[in-house]
C-alpha cells in the first residue's frame, strides 16, 4: 500500500461508525428457518409467499379483481368509444415503497384515487374507490430478508425482485422491484393467459400500438389484462415495463400524484402493480418504477429500510 | 448445535465489522442490516460447505458486496420521497469522529457503486487485491483500475484531500 491509501485506511477504520445494532446468529438461524425451510427457490416466489400472500388475499378479498363474463360485469357509464363494463380499481394505500404509510408520510398524501373504467372480454370487478380497504395489513410475521436474497434472480438487471418485509407493526409486507421480465417464471399452477384489454376511459388513453400503450391521466387508475408476453404500460409520457405478469391474469396499475414542493405541476407517477392470479391467490407487487430520482431529489429522501 | 455455536461466534465476532463495511457502502444503517443479514442467512445454509473451506469470511463478504452491486444496478431502490424527513438519528460521535466523517462519506457516496466497493474491501476490510478481486468476481487488474480511479476522484475532494495529507504526515 501507498502512504495514501494507507492514509485513507486509517481514515476509513477511524471514522466509521459502531453499529447501533446488534445480532446474534441464533437471530439470523431462526430467519434462515422460517423462510420456508432455508432455501426459497429463486425462481419460485409465488410458491415461497403463498402462506404470505395468504393474510393479503383474505383481507383484499373484498377488492380482489375477478375476471367475469359481459352478464356479470356491472352496468356502467359508456366510456368514450366503449360498450363494455367498467372495472373499479384496486388502490393500495401503502407507498410506492410498498411500506405501510405510517412509515411513509409521502408527498402524495389527499389524492384523488378515482376508480377507472376500463373493458376486456374479462372484465373486471371490484368496489367502489370508497369502499376499497387499506392493503396495508397485519399477517402473520414473514421471514423478510431471507426472501428477498434468494429471490432476487439473475446477473442482469432484468430481474424481479420480490421483498417480504415484516413492519414494525407485525404486518408483512410484499413489495416488489420494477424489473419485471421475470415475472413470466413465476409459475405456480398453470394459469390461463389472456391478451392485455385496455380500452381509452376518462382516466386512460389506449394508444393503437402494439403492444399496447396505456396512458394514465393523473389521479387515474386502470384494470388490464396481462399475458406472459411483454407489456408496457405508459403512464403520462414514460414507459413502465410492466410486462408478463404472473402468467395468471389480471393486474392492476395504480397512479398517484405527486406534487414537489415549489413545483405547481404535479408528476405521475405509478405506484403499485398489482397482479392477481385467480389460482394462487395471487401476489401484490408494489413497484416505484421511474421517477423515483427526479421525486426524491426535489423532496427529501427517505431510504426505506 | 456445535455448527450452531461456531455460527453464534462467526455473528458475533464478524458482524459489527460487516455492518460498518455495509454501511461505508450504504450510507444507512437499515440497508447496511438488510444487506448482512441476508449475507449471514446465506452463509448459515451453506455453513457446512464454508466452514469446510475454511471460508466463511469470503463467502459471506461475497455475497453482501454481490447484493450491494446488484441492488445498485436496480432503478428503484425504495427509496420514496417524504414530506417530512425522519428526525436524524442521534449521534453519540465524538466531534473529531463526525468531522472526518462528513467529507468521507461525501466522498465515498459520490463514487461508484463498484469502486466504493473496492475502496471498502481494500481499505477498510483490509483484503489483498486477489482477495477483493474473488469477492468481486473479477480480475486482480480490474481491482487495482478501480482502486486507481477511486483514489483519483477521492483526491478531487478538497476537504479529503488535506485529510488524507494530514493522515500521511502523521
Amino acid at each position: 500500500m501507498t502512504p495514501e491509501e494507507r492514509a485513507l485506511s486509517a481514515l476509513l477504520h477511524s471514522s466509521t461508525p459502531e453499529p447501533p445494532m446488534t445480532m446474534t446468529g441464533a437471530e439470523i438461524i431462526e430467519r434462515a428457518r422460517r423462510s420456508h425451510n432455508g432455501r426459497i427457490r429463486r425462481w419460485a416466489p409465488v410458491a415461497a409467499t403463498a402462506a404470505v400472500a395468504a393474510g393479503i388475499i383474505a383481507a383484499v378479498a373484498a377488492v380482489s379483481i375477478v375476471p367475469t363474463d359481459h352478464a356479470q360485469a356491472p352496468a356502467t357509464q359508456p366510456t368514450s368509444g366503449i360498450d363494455r363494463p367498467v372495472a373499479p380499481e384496486v388502490t393500495p394505500s401503502r407507498g410506492p415503497s410498498g411500506r405501510a404509510p405510517h412509515r411513509t408520510a409521502t408527498a402524495a398524501s389527499g389524492l384523488d384515487r378515482r376508480p377507472a373504467a376500463t373493458s376486456s372480454e374479462h372484465a373486471l370487478v371490484g368496489p367502489s374507490a370508497d369502499d376499497r380497504p387499506s392493503t396495508t395489513l397485519t399477517v402473520p410475521r414473514c421471514a423478510s430478508a431471507d426472501l428477498a436474497a434468494d429471490v432476487d434472480a439473475g446477473p442482469t438487471a432484468d430481474v424481479l425482485v420480490i421483498v417480504v418485509r415484516n413492519e414494525a407493526d407485525g404486518a408483512c409486507v410484499i413489495s416488489g422491484y420494477p424489473d419485471f421480465p421475470a415475472l413470466d417464471k413465476l409459475q405456480s399452477p398453470p394459469l390461463q393467459t389472456h391478451p392485455v384489454e385496455a380500452a381509452s376511459t376518462p382516466d386512460t388513453v389506449v394508444t393503437g400500438q402494439e403492444p399496447p400503450q396505456v396512458v394514465l391521466a393523473p389521479n387515474g387508475a386502470t384494470s388490464f389484462v396481462v399475458d406472459q408476453s411483454w407489456r408496457r404500460v405508459t403512464f403520462d409520457g414514460a414507459t413502465v415495463p410492466a410486462e408478463g405478469a404472473n402468467a395468471a391474469g389480471n393486474g392492476t396499475i395504480t397512479a398517484e400524484a405527486f406534487t414537489i414542493p415549489g413545483d405547481p405541476k404535479p408528476i405521475t407517477l405509478p405506484t403499485a402493480i398489482v397482479l392477481r392470479s385467480p389460482g394462487n391467490g395471487g401476489i401484490s407487487v408494489q413497484i416505484g418504477p421511474f421517477g423515483v430520482d427526479q421525486r426524491a431529489s426535489a423532496t427529501s429522501r427517505t431510504a426505506a429500510p | 448445535v456445535a455448527d450452531q455455536q461456531e455460527f453464534g461466534r462467526f455473528v458475533r465476532d464478524r458482524s459489527p465489522g460487516l455492518l460498518r463495511a455495509a454501511w461505508l457502502l450504504t450510507h444507512d444503517w437499515h440497508a447496511a442490516e438488510d444487506l448482512v443479514q441476508n449475507a449471514l442467512v446465506a452463509a448459515w445454509r451453506h455453513w457446512d460447505t464454508i466452514t469446510r473451506r475454511d471460508a466463511p469470511d469470503a463467502y459471506v463478504h461475497r455475497v453482501l458486496f454481490t447484493a450491494f452491486l446488484r441492488s445498485r444496478r436496480r432503478r428503484w431502490r425504495g427509496e420514496i420521497a417524504t414530506a417530512d424527513p425522519p428526525e436524524p438519528e442521534p449521534t453519540t460521535d465524538s466531534f473529531t469522529q463526525s468531522e472526518l466523517r462528513l467529507p468521507l462519506s461525501a466522498a465515498l457516496t459520490r463514487l461508484p457503486p463498484r469502486q466504493r466497493a473496492v475502496v471498502v474491501l481494500r481499505y477498510f476490510v483490509d483484503l489483498t487485491e486477489a482477495q477483493t478481486a474473488d469477492t468481486l468476481g473479477c480480475s486482480v487488474g480490474t481491482v487495482k483500475s478501480h482502486a486507481a480511479k477511486a483514489l483519483a476522484s477521492l483526491r478531487r475532494s478538497a476537504e479529503l484531500s488535506e485529510l488524507l495529507t494530514e493522515e500521511v504526515c502523521r
